[in-house]
């Protein structure tokens, strides 16, 4: 499982950051772990890359899972109307 | 266009929405309103509150929608303008003026904690009015995106909204009308210019939109996925008791960077054919089959459902505009200027080989100084700019003293250059103030003295033999010069035993640190007010006088130069070197008779000018010239006016010329010259000084004793 963490701000520019990674990961052929608990901001870009990547990962066949989201990016997914859309993976406790 | 300057271009229409608000404001405080003039009123309040919200000025935005939600009321007629709800509505214009300041740098947002509950005790019912439809529970935000997790704090979106953000206020009598369908697909280089769509849906939502659907079709996966595209197309709903234009507001901004559909059930097209880029909307939910589709692009010409009291004018206005960066129409007057320069070199070379009768040359002229005068024009702007200040000014006086005063503007469009303009301002509220602290009496006193118990201060402007005229009159109580006079030989700026002429009284309140307050208030009493008022203006070549009548009451004139770009210059030669001196300076010029001048001392003289008699000084001596004319009746003797120093002779060599020149300025070529307020070109390429007559007579004349000391 590959760990990759989101960035505090997930602005066009760390989304550009995090694209290559991303693809990489997807070619490598394993399951992403998206670490989101430190997403402070994020916006329409963000969003849209993390739909990429799921999407990206279903047509590789490998899992992908957005953990500990942070209340920023639920927000955000919610406000967006795509956060039924994105494999979230809750704390211990929390709903989803 | 970068966002910021989209953002520019928002707080230039926040300053005209807030022009437009004041006027408004103001016509329904003199009773002279109609339901447009409150409707141009709601209009640019609300304008405003989509630009806020779009940029993401959660105070701003908070503040005017409880605002419009008050004016909304006073134009549906379910409000009376009543004399309290007037105070409350200009007071929440002084706020929302902060507001907007605050959210372009300048000063802190302001405490609006307390308009803020007036209006929405006005805006919840808590004042009476006829009764309405009971209004709706307050949309809550977790109903607003069905299937979604509704439990997240949407307050804390983007981590910069603040808290109560996305409160919707206390919705008034809302019309049981179909929810507008809302489709919106930002354009896909959208992300470029940092735009930031979720920001658009926020704003829906706070109007009280509700999610319906997320197109996340045309997400790629990341191999073909850029950082900078948009990709996602949504669906709203917003309640349809919602104004149409409310909701095109909030897009404001952003009409080259996104598709958009607002379509309302029932409602038929106001534009049938949909335009070319519109989307394709998805079939409407069942309940509402009969859907008919109202598809307009942002800002097209849908019907506004107010008309503001103005509006052909403004979008005649709007449509011959355009906005300029301010750095290159300087280096546009700049270059002109240097034309001119040029041609008068051409001109006098042409001269100096006898071939001055040329006819291009005299068309060249022409059209330099046509140029000239155009270019000049560009930065002129109306001093509407700086009287729309007044008003709120004459509001907090008459708060902080109890006194009425009606305030007159009256000349608002007279332009004058932007430098000049914007360093009026500091000046005419120094005077608006003084006339409303020391000119205008309690309303017990005029009714006294058998006056209107309102009192009047009347600010105009005026175009006068190639100056701009601003006066400030009150009809107060006029200048007391027994008391002034008292204290001026009491603080020592007069002798005991002067004899003053009252305009020479009059003239002792723009002494440094006069005051004649009986209490220092924190409206005018510091005795730096006027001074600073008469620096001012003189700083900007412009001159200041008072003529008042005790009892009937003040004015104050200024004098201003159209521009600080070129001014009209005596060209004068002093030994081996040319010099210009403000015609704005001179009164009169002449070559004395023997018996004119009198002789007080070595190298001093004195001037006859019938019965008066003035200093002459010597421009050589003061700048340190060697081989000029040093007796009096050998040389041309100019009359000046100064405004601390009163009447003194220049003493020159000739008089050369007399024409229009181009400012250089010496600060910023070279460095501050005592006596010059700065250089010009000359015909023949030279470069000659402009005295500054106030500097160089206040330089010849020791400042041992107050001036008017001196004068007695």
């Amino acid at each position: 499982m590959r760990r990759i963490n989101l960035l505090p701000v997930m602005d066009r520019e760390a989304v550009s950051l995090l694209v290559p990674e991303l693809r990489e990961a997807v070619q490598a052929d394993a399951g992403i772990a998206l670490l989101a608990d430190g997403v402070e901001q994020i916006g329409q870009a963000g969003i849209q890359l993390l739909l990429s990547a799921h999407r990206s990962a279903i047509a590789a066949g490998i899992d992908l899972t957005i953990a500990a989201p942070s209340d920023a990016l639920k927000n955000a997914c919610a406000l967006a109307g795509v956060a039924a859309s994105l494999p979230f993976a809750m704390a211990d406790g929390e709903a989803a | 266009m970068t966002n910021e300057e989209i953002q520019g271009i928002f707080f230039q229409e926040c300053d005209e929405g807030l022009a437009s608000a004041e006027a408004g404001l103001m016509a329904c405080r003199a009773g002279e309103h109609d339901g447009e003039t409150i409707n141009t009123v709601f209009r640019a309040v609300h304008s405003i509150k989509g630009g806020a919200g779009a940029f993401g000025f959660a105070a701003l935005q908070s503040f005017t929608h409880h605002f419009e939600t008050v004016l909304d009321l006073l134009r549906g007629g379910e409000l009376a303008l009543e004399a309290d709800l007037m105070t409350t509505l200009l007071r929440a214009f002084d706020v929302l003026s902060d507001h907007v300041a605050a959210i372009r740098g300048a000063g802190s947002a302001p405490d609006d904690a307390e308009v803020l509950a007036m209006l929405q005790a006005i805006g919840s019912g808590e004042r009476p009015r006829p009764a309405v439809q009971a209004p709706p529970e307050p949309l809550a935000v977790a109903e607003a995106a069905p299937g979604v997790d509704l439990s997240f704090d949407l307050d804390a979106l983007l981590g910069g909204l603040e808290a109560g953000d996305l409160d919707l206020g206390e919705p008034a009598a809302l019309p049981a009308t179909s929810p507008w369908r809302v489709t919106l697909r930002p354009a896909r280089g959208a992300l470029h210019n940092g735009g930031e769509p979720l920001l658009l849906l926020r704003e829906l939502v706070a109007l009280g939109g509700e999610m319906q659907s997320a197109d996340t079709s045309q997400i790629p996966t990341l191999d073909r996925f850029e950082a900078e595209g948009a990709y996602l197309g949504w669906t709203l709903t917003v309640p349809g008791h919602v104004n149409r234009a409310a909701i095109e507001e909030v897009f404001e901004f952003v009409a080259e960077d996104c598709e958009l559909r607002i379509e309302q059930d029932g409602v038929e097209p106001e534009e049938p054919p949909a335009p070319a880029n519109a989307l394709p909307v998805d079939p409407p939910p069942s309940s509402q089959p009969e859907a008919a589709t109202n598809v307009v692009p942002i800002k097209s010409a849908v019907p506004e459902p107010v008309k503001p009291v103005q509006a052909p004018v403004a979008a005649a206005t709007a449509g011959q505009t355009i906005r300029v960066d301010l750095d290159k129409l300087d280096r546009l007057v700049n270059l002109v200027g240097e034309l001119v320069i040029t041609q008068a070199m051409l001109a006098q070379q042409l001269q100096d080989c006898g071939q001055s009768a040329i006819q291009q040359l005299t068309d060249l002229d022409h059209l330099t100084r046509e140029l000239q005068d155009s270019a000049m024009s560009i930065r002129a702007q109306p001093v509407k700019s700086v009287f729309s200040r007044v008003p709120r000014i004459v509001r907090e006086l008459e708060a902080q003293t109890g006194k009425r005063v009606r305030l007159e503007l009256e000349g608002e469009a007279t332009e004058l250059d932007k430098t000049v303009i914007e360093r009026i301002g500091e000046p005419l509220t120094h005077l608006i103030r003084n006339s409303v602290d020391h000119g205008i009496e309690s309303p017990a006193d005029r009714i006294a003295a058998g006056k209107d118990p309102e009192g009047m201060v009347r600010l105009a402007a005026e175009h006068r033999s190639g100056r701009i005229i601003i006066t400030v009159e009150d009809d107060g109580k006029g200048i007391d010069r027994e008391r002034v006079l008292a204290l001026a030989v009491e603080r020592g700026i007069v002798a005991q035993d002067a004899r003053l002429t009252d305009e020479e009284i009059d003239n002792l309140i723009f002494a440094p640190g006069f005051s004649t307050a009986k209490a220092v208030s924190n409206i005018s009493g510091r005795g730096v007010g006027m001074d600073v008022v008469r620096q001012n203006v003189q700083a900007l070549g412009g001159r200041i006088a008072i003529a008042s009548t005790p009892g009937k009451g003040s004015v104050f004139t200024l004098a201003l130069p159209l521009t600080l770009a070129i001014l009209d210059g005596m060209i004068v030669s002093v030994g081996d070197q040319t010099y210009v001196i403000p015609l704005t300076h001179i009164i009169e010029s002449l070559r004395p008779s023997h018996g004119e001048v009198k002789r007080m001392g070595p190298g001093q003289h004195v001037l006859d000018v019938r019965g008066a008699y003035l200093p002459v000084l010597s421009v050589a001596d003061q700048l340190g010239l060697s081989g000029a004319a040093d007796d009096p009746t050998q040389a041309v003797l100019i009359v000046v006016e100064t405004e601390e120093f009163g009447q003194a002779v220049l003493m020159v060599d000739a008089i050369v010329d007399q024409r229009q020149v181009v400012i250089k300025s010496l600060e910023t070529n070279y460095k501050p010259v005592p006596g010059c307020a700065g250089a010009t070109i000359l015909g023949d390429g030279r470069v000659a000084l402009i005295l500054d007559v106030e500097t160089l007579v206040a330089l010849q004349i020791t400042a041992d004793e107050p001036p008017l000391l001196r004068r007695a």
